[in-house]
């Protein structure tokens, strides 16, 4: 029995050892492999290593596809792609940056990698190396300034041209059945979503026994921003500013959530509250419960990121409600505010750049500018003529075996490797060429076939192809574009004070919303705005939001 | 014998209370795996509607499907079982030799060296250093990678020598008397009535190790080298991303019914992925393993 067990012992020791020492004879290969590409002539393809942080990429099936293999073939580079996944990659980057170990090339980094010294400035290269570059991004290279030494490090993609926004993200959305029940309503103001909940649920109380909610809420972590504070922006006509309420003569910053704008929001939601349009758990619903809310078909409307409830929109249609999925509609609070909720304001806050450790960093930036070109662009966006879309009357039309694949499998633009890599420094969406036509086969006759039955009739009650027609996407943008791409130092005083504050608001302002009459409303608003000042210090966060939107202004501003 | 000690109706009564309690602690521990399996099964979108508690309502193996859909499935796969036997095995040899070692009360540098190894057990070099050690090494890119940094752990170690501790010294003796040498002593006589301790070991860093990822993130860039639990957390980041991604989401077509799974779906499925192969070991080493604890902590 037991000489067996140590004979037993003996042998899973000595089979273990094998395989560790056949292991590292396989690795030990291997490593061997990738640095001898360096120094080649003219001929072979340069191979440049790259590292993206964009996590949903599926490098095995991109870089098999057949998109990618036409791109290396017509840059005449080799690209080896290393996707850094979303867990760890703090920790990955820390390491890359200690032990200065870059790729050739890196893929939506920030100002961190700045920071370390890992990028090497764009600034020669582009103007030796980048007609294409040059032509597409004209003055808006100086929005991609640092603004510690006014050079450029990355590119990403060029945000400078109108684009038709096909799909509306932030906006206010009502169930179909709501809209057919309640006579398709002109819906411009707050109050006449208000009047519209109400003559709804006046006749209708539940669904499936389970009462409906008619003004969807989620407020908890990261929830509140989209639901509370940005419904708020978009009612009173602002651009997407966070937590930024920025005068526009002035650029001096205020905390939104202290503005007589955004207590007015919380009004209109008080009202909401006394009239039991709330559900009474709004402020504390996890994001499960509200994503089973929806997709019970129980909210009845709500002010949210179109994309947060797609899944849910998908969940209603299977289940046999399409009636229960969403229009998009722009809102604001009062008659004569204009609706910016989808209006883009350039700013950039990633993007591509070339490591300190290339090898060639010419060749690097020589494949940066084909991805700008037109048909580097053209091929990114649609493909291969023949293969992927055909030319008729000088149109690119996208196949329509491809179009149906592209809607309903998940993995296919992965495979054939077109119409993925959109941060890429390249055009996307629906945005005109100079060839005069789409940058991408994502435009409007894509969206408005991948819309069912249910969604065209509804469009049609109100005149539009497709949602982002009912909004302003033309409108004007601000000069410093986003406030949330200015970066905030971490550690830094200001970030802390608005770590604070935005804690602060989560215990709050629920209890402001859930107030019963508008004395203690005034008195909990009033002790609210007290705390932030007194207890987060949020002034701080403004002193340095202030400037640094300033001197964002003064960069950009210094060529153009 | 048996009615030589009779049964009381309190004792009756404790025994009701006893199983009462345990069966709810056995359900309480049970029933989340189970929800998980069966939130794994069910459609994801039906999933999303809530309510599914003991039994899926919509059966699919769509979740699965995205996950052995993975392109290095079998690379990764053989990957993480090499590592794993190869793994666990070295280790535990190597824990095994150490703590006859210092459970040696006739080795002058017992002392010393228990300190040396309690002190890694309190302070650890952090990832940059560690980083620069393995990478000084040459394990870079190195299936070595896997196996020697997770050789040795202390905390097994000690455990191992406390149980060798409780052996009773005559028998070294006795064998030495025999005529064995050292080795012979640690290969003969130590280590079959080490068994349940080291079946303990074995099972522990075998789910370390299969559970292990990290290391594949950081030091390997190679996808030969790739490991089971690497691709399950780079399926989960992509899924998440690829939702929570809303800033661009404008430039994505969400519509038409294209959606088949959900990032929490995929998670449940993968953890069921993750957990069946280690959890099918248990049955076999259970008999050491709970013989192992509690011989353990009698002697220890």
């Amino acid at each position: 029995m037991k000489r067996g067990s140590t004979r037993k012992i003996a042998f899973a020791l000595t089979l273990s050892l094998l395989f560790a020492s056949l292991a590292a004879c396989g690795g030990g290969g291997k490593t061997g492999e990738g640095t001898g590409d360096a120094q080649n002539g003219g001929d072979q393809p340069t191979t440049l290593s790259m590292f993206t942080f964009t996590e949903e990429v599926q490098d095995s099936l991109l870089t098999e596809s057949p998109v990618w293999k036409k791109l290396m073939e017509n840059t005449g580079v080799n690209i080896d792609l290393e996707v850094i996944s979303g867990a760890g990659a703090d920790e990955k980057r820390s390491v890359m940056i200690a032990s200065g170990e870059y790729p050739d090339i890196l893929d939506r980094v920030d100002e961190r990698f700045i920071d370390a010294g890992a990028l090497i400035p764009l600034d020669d290269l582009i103007e030796q190396y980048g007609p294409n570059i040059k032509k597409a991004w004209g003055d808006s290279l100086n929005k991609l300034r640092n603004p510690k030494d006014n050079k450029i490090y990355f590119l990403g993609s060029p945000k400078n041209r109108p684009q038709e926004v096909v799909e509306p993200n932030g906006s206010l959305l009502v169930q179909y059945d709501v809209l057919k029940k309640t006579g398709y309503p002109k819906l411009e103001t707050l109050d006449d979503v208000y009047d519209m909940l109400a003559e709804y649920t006046a006749a209708n109380k539940d669904i499936d026994g389970k009462p409906f909610i008619p003004w969807g809420l989620w407020a908890d972590s990261w929830g509140y921003n989209i639901t509370v504070n940005n419904p708020a922006l978009w009612a009173y006509g602002f651009t997407d500013d966070s937590d930024a309420y920025v005068d526009q003569e002035t650029y001096d910053v205020k905390y939104f959530n202290t503005t007589d704008y955004f207590k007015n929001y919380l009004k209109f939601l008080n009202k909401m509250y006394k009239n039991n349009f709330l559900d009474k758990n709004a402020f504390i619903t996890k994001y499960d419960e509200f994503m089973s809310q929806v997709s019970n078909g129980r909210v009845l409307a709500m002010i949210n990121n179109a994309g947060q409830v797609s899944e849910a929109e998908a969940a209603l249609r299977q289940a046999g409600m399409p009636e229960r999925a969403y229009a998009r509609f722009p809102i604001v609070a009062e008659a004569g505010i204009k609706d910016r909720s989808q209006v883009y304001s350039e700013s950039y806050d990633n993007g591509m750049g070339i490591s300190v450790n290339c090898k060639d960093p010419v060749a690097a930036i020589k494949f940066i500018d084909y991805l700008l070109s037109e048909e580097g662009n053209v091929l990114l966006n649609w493909g291969i003529e023949g293969v992927h879309y055909d030319v008729i009357d000088g149109k690119r039309v996208q196949k329509p075996e491809v179009t149906e694949k592209w809607t309903s499998d998940p993995n296919y633009r992965w495979q054939e490797g077109f119409n993925v890599l959109d941060w890429w420094p390249q055009y996307n969406g629906a945005i005109l060429l100079d060839d005069g036509d789409y940058a991408s086969p994502f435009n409007i006759n894509a969206i408005y076939n991948s819309y069912d039955a249910k969604t065209k009739e509804v469009l049609a009650k109100y005149g539009a192809k497709y949602w982002g027609e009912l909004f302003d996407t033309f409108g004007e943008g601000t000069p410093y574009g986003y406030a949330w791409t200015i970066p905030i130092e971490s550690g830094s005083a200001a970030q802390l004070a608005s770590m604070k504050a935005d804690e602060l608001r989560h215990i709050m302002v629920g209890d402001i919303v859930m107030s019963p009459d508008d004395a203690s409303f005034d008195s909990k608003w009033n002790t609210f705005v007290d705390k932030l000042y007194k207890e987060s210090k949020i002034d701080v966060w403004e002193k340095a939001m202030s400037e640094a939107i300033k001197q964002r202004l003064e960069l950009w501003g210094a060529e153009s | 014998m048996a009615k030589g000690i009779k049964r009381k109706k309190s004792d009756a009564l404790l025994d009701g209370f006893n199983y009462i309690l345990l069966i709810f602690i056995g359900i309480v521990t049970l029933y989340p795996f189970w929800n998980i399996t069966v939130l794994a099964f069910n459609n994801a979108l039906d999933t999303l509607r809530g309510g599914i508690y003991l039994w899926p309502r919509q059966f699919t193996l769509d979740n699965f499907k995205v996950i052995f859909n993975m392109p290095q499935l079998s690379t990764a796969f053989i990957n993480s079982i090499l590592r794993t036997v190869a793994g666990s095995v070295l280790s535990v040899a190597s824990t095994a030799m150490l703590a006859y070692v210092i459970s040696r009360r006739d080795f002058i540098f017992q002392k010393f060296l228990q300190r040396l190894f309690v002190i890694t057990m309190y302070v650890s070099g952090g990832l940059i250093p560690i980083y620069f050690v393995i990478k000084g090494l040459g394990l870079r890119d190195n299936f070595l990678v896997y196996l020697i940094p997770m050789l040795l752990q202390p905390f097994y170690l000690f455990v191992t020598r406390s149980y060798m501790d409780g052996l009773p010294v005559s028998l070294q003796e006795a064998a030495k008397i025999d005529g064995a040498n050292d080795f012979k002593i640690f290969v003969k006589v130590i280590l079959p009535l080490s068994m349940p301790i080291i079946s303990t070991i074995l099972l522990f860093v075998a789910v370390d190790q299969w559970n292990a990822w990290f290391d594949t993130f950081i030091y390997t860039s190679d996808k030969n080298l790739t490991t089971l639990q690497f691709e399950l957390v780079r399926i989960l980041s992509q899924s998440t991303s690829s939702v929570q991604n809303y800033e661009d989401l404008r430039n994505k077509t969400t519509a038409g019914g294209s959606v088949v799974t959900t990032p929490e779906s995929i998670r449940m499925a993968i953890t069921i992925v993750a957990t069946i192969p280690i959890v099918l070991v248990y049955p076999f080493v259970q008999k050491y393993f709970v013989h192992g604890m509690t011989m353990g902590a009698v002697k220890g």
